[in-house]
């Protein structure tokens, strides 16, 4: 059983948060994120597929509302997703590590 | 009259006579080759001369740098250094360059080892017994593969799987994937921490005519001093009595035996011979403790060959499993002087076996014509341009770190305490990947106990940022390293698990978490204000420009990318200190009951 002194250290430490799980995770949701997205639309059909999605193109170069884009998208989200959640962590960490308890 | 006695003269030996006669002390060193220098020699070959690999002169201790300089002056060159990798008909360039590993991987190829890499980041091998998992956990089993593994067991005879997990840690750099892709990406050279990282050193010392040129003029100058280097002299015993060495008895190739008496000894023999010359016999579980300590032997077959250039790195590790060759040197590439017509070359091809292997025993006839014909098979050299070639076989050219070796110096240590006289020293005598210089400091502590100073030779290269490393003290792992038993993961062991336990139920640091997600949202909508305005175009960015609905006087132009950046930054804040709120909710009321069904 835990003593009052472990619970005491439990309340005054700060988390750490894994990196690379965080950026893996991101980079899964983001990525799979965009591709649904972009598959979802597609399946949809209709007159013009996804005019506002496409304009994703003006940062990611290759990407459009196709099959094609939807494995570009995939690929982009993953990576930005994994810039993302990696970035948030380190951030965290180091932030805690200077001025957490 | 009993003297200062030297028991071999290489770099420890001969430095240990130097640092004496500076002192004003004479001494006698007792040589068993006809040459000095030890591993550190340089052979001279019809005027071609080489050495037992490639000796680069590099340290991190002032004072041996200065012997350097004052020993050879002028003709200690500083030189550039190439090396690179061959692998399945490529040459890597080492370091590793992120460009270049990917080109000549291919594209699946690296797909390959960046999935393998991801498989062993998420499922890594729980305990690091054996190099095998060391090195697959930092850098994922197939680069493993191709980088490590061939090579490796190549130079230890040793399937990876059965080499140490520490042994790993001391040879090779604490350079993980990301690091080296850090490295790659910045090509400095420096680790993030700014340290310089052993293996991408860029340029060394070396003496003009090889390594064996120092030791020659360290030689002569003792010569010169008064002391007296005897070559052709092995010391087949160290007679002894009541703690003390009074005499070594020398053999001559001729079989003349000679008894020295001996006032102080420094011994740079090798261990295992240093214990078993010892006259009478020490007692049994010393010799067996000597006797368990073994060593890995190096032939070199040199071939001279009638091309002026053949390729410019000073040497290759050659990682194609299909020959036996382990690594290529190019001596001319050291130092231009190292041959003497310009338009030849000469190639160091090295086999790393044991003494007992069958090759060991081969003609030297029948390994030169394995070494053309294996130098031909990677496509070095043409059989026809190789003139001639000559063979070196250098026993004990590296301790062995085995399971057993770390037990058996702690005795060996001990009982050689037990002397008042006698010292052992340099990279055989202590059994340690000493270089150089490590061997020269441990002839200099050694000579300084002779003058009243109380010097532990034992200490020398157990540092663990040693050498080409950095000073600010993170554990850099070079490969020159003391054993020290890496902190493999107990994931059983009572304080990891509470470590764990505690990290998964700690509070989230609210602000932290905040200005994080903060920080990171703000950028990247600062970022896609920026790309859109660098893109330009009649309308920029009118999508994007809809944010202003949410974000006050956001536009995409500059004042709105800084807008929004503080904006998003402060919304991202109060998101993720939420978030962590609410999360450490969650973690106390999970607690309380866990404390709750417990009372
Ligand atoms: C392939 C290879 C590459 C290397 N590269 C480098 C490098 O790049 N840079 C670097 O700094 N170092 C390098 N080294 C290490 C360097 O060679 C050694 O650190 C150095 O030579 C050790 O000096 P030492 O005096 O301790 O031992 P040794 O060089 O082994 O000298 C010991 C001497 O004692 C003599 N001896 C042994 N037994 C007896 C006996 N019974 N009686 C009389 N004499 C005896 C031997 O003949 C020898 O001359 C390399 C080593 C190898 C094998």
């Amino acid at each position: 059983m835990k003593t009052r002194t472990d619970d005491d250290r439990l309340i005054a430490a700060a988390a750490r948060i894994n990196t690379f799980a965080l950026g893996f995770v991101f980079a899964i949701l983001c990525g799979a994120g965009l591709f649904l997205m972009t598959i979802f639309l597609l399946l949809k059909g209709g007159d013009s597929v996804g005019t506002h999605l496409q304009l994703l193109g003006q940062f990611f170069p290759g990407y459009s509302v196709s099959w094609v884009g939807s494995l570009a998208g995939l690929l982009y989200g993953a990576v930005c997703g994994a810039l993302a959640g990696g970035a948030i962590g380190y951030l965290y960490n180091s932030i805690v590590r200077r001025f957490g308890t | 009259m009993s003297e200062n006695i030297i028991i071999g003269a290489g770099p420890a030996g001969l430095t240990a006579g130097y640092e004496l006669a500076k002192a004003g002390q004479g001494a006698t060193i007792l040589e068993a080759d006809d040459l000095v220098g030890g591993i550190s020699r340089t052979v001279n070959y019809r005027g071609y001369r080489f050495d037992i690999g490639g000796h680069r002169f590099f340290t991190k201790v002032d004072y041996i740098q200065q012997l350097w300089q004052e020993i050879l002056g002028d003709e200690f060159l500083q030189r550039p250094r190439l090396s690179r990798i061959f692998y399945e008909s490529n040459f890597f360039d080492y370091p590793l360059k992120m460009g270049n590993t990917l080109a000549n991987l291919g594209a699946v190829e690296s797909i390959r080892v960046g999935l393998s890499y991801l498989q062993t980041r998420l499922r890594p091998y729980p305990d690091e017994n054996n190099l095998e998992e060391w090195v697959s956990n930092r850098f994922g089993h197939r680069l493993y593969h191709i980088f490590f593994k061939t090579y490796t067991e190549k130079v230890w005879g040793i399937p990876c799987s059965e080499i140490s997990a520490d042994w790993a840690a001391q040879r090779i750099k604490d350079l993980s994937l990301t690091e080296a892709l850090r490295n790659a990406l910045s090509s400095n050279g420096r680790s993030r921490n700014g340290e310089i990282i052993t293996s991408l050193i860029e340029q060394f010392h070396y003496p003009r005519l090889g390594p064996g040129m120092m030791w020659e003029a360290c030689a002569a100058k003792l010569d010169a001093g008064g002391s007296r280097t005897l070559l052709g002299h092995r010391v087949d015993s160290l007679r002894h009595k009541n703690g003390r060495v009074n005499s070594v008895v020398t053999m001559t190739r001729r079989g003349e035996k000679q008894e020295i008496p001996v006032g102080q000894a420094i011994s740079t023999m090798a261990l295992r011979e240093l214990i078993l010359a010892l006259e009478p016999a020490p007692p049994d579980d010393i010799l067996h403790a000597a006797r368990q300590l073994r060593y890995r032997d190096y032939l070199t077959v040199v071939l001279i060959v009638e091309r002026e250039h053949t390729f410019p790195d000073n040497w290759i590790y050659i990682h194609s499993p299909e020959v036996k060759l382990g690594r290529i040197q190019n001596y001319k590439n050291w130092s231009p002087d190292m041959v003497p017509d310009a338009g030849t070359t000469s190639l160091g091809l090295e086999y790393f076996l044991w003494e007992n292997d069958e090759e060991w025993q081969w003609s030297d006839d029948r390994l030169i014509a394995r070494g053309i014909s294996e130098a031909a098979r990677i496509g070095l050299v043409r059989p026809e341009e190789v003139r001639e070639g000559t063979v070196v076989r250098m026993k004990k050219a590296y301790p062995v770190y085995d399971q057993n070796y770390q037990e058996s110096l702690r005795t060996l240590q001990a009982y050689l305490s037990t002397y008042s006289n006698l010292q052992t020293i340099g990279r055989n005598g202590l059994h340690r990947y000493n270089n150089q210089d490590h061997s020269m400091l441990t002839g200099v502590y050694a000579a300084r106990n002779l003058m009243g100073e109380t010097k532990d030779v034992w200490s020398v290269n157990t540092e663990k940022d040693y050498h080409e490393a950095g000073d600010n003290g993170r554990p850099v792992v070079a490969d020159r390293l003391h054993p020290a038993r890496l902190p493999t993961r107990e994931a059983t062991s009572g304080n990891d698990i509470e470590a764990l336990v505690e990290n998964a139920l700690a509070p989230l640091h609210a602000p932290a978490l905040g200005l994080a997600v903060g920080l990171v949202a703000g950028i990247a909508l600062m970022l896609a204000t920026l790309i859109l305005l660098a893109k330009g175009g009649e309308s920029v960015g009118p999508h994007l420009a809809l944010l202003g609905e949410y974000f006050w006087g956001y536009e995409v132009s500059v004042r709105g990318a800084i807008l929004v950046f503080f904006q998003t930054g402060a919304l991202g804040f109060c998101l993720g200190g939420i978030f962590a709120t609410l999360r450490n909710w969650g973690v106390t009321a999970y607690l309380a009951l866990a404390k709750y069904q417990e009372d």
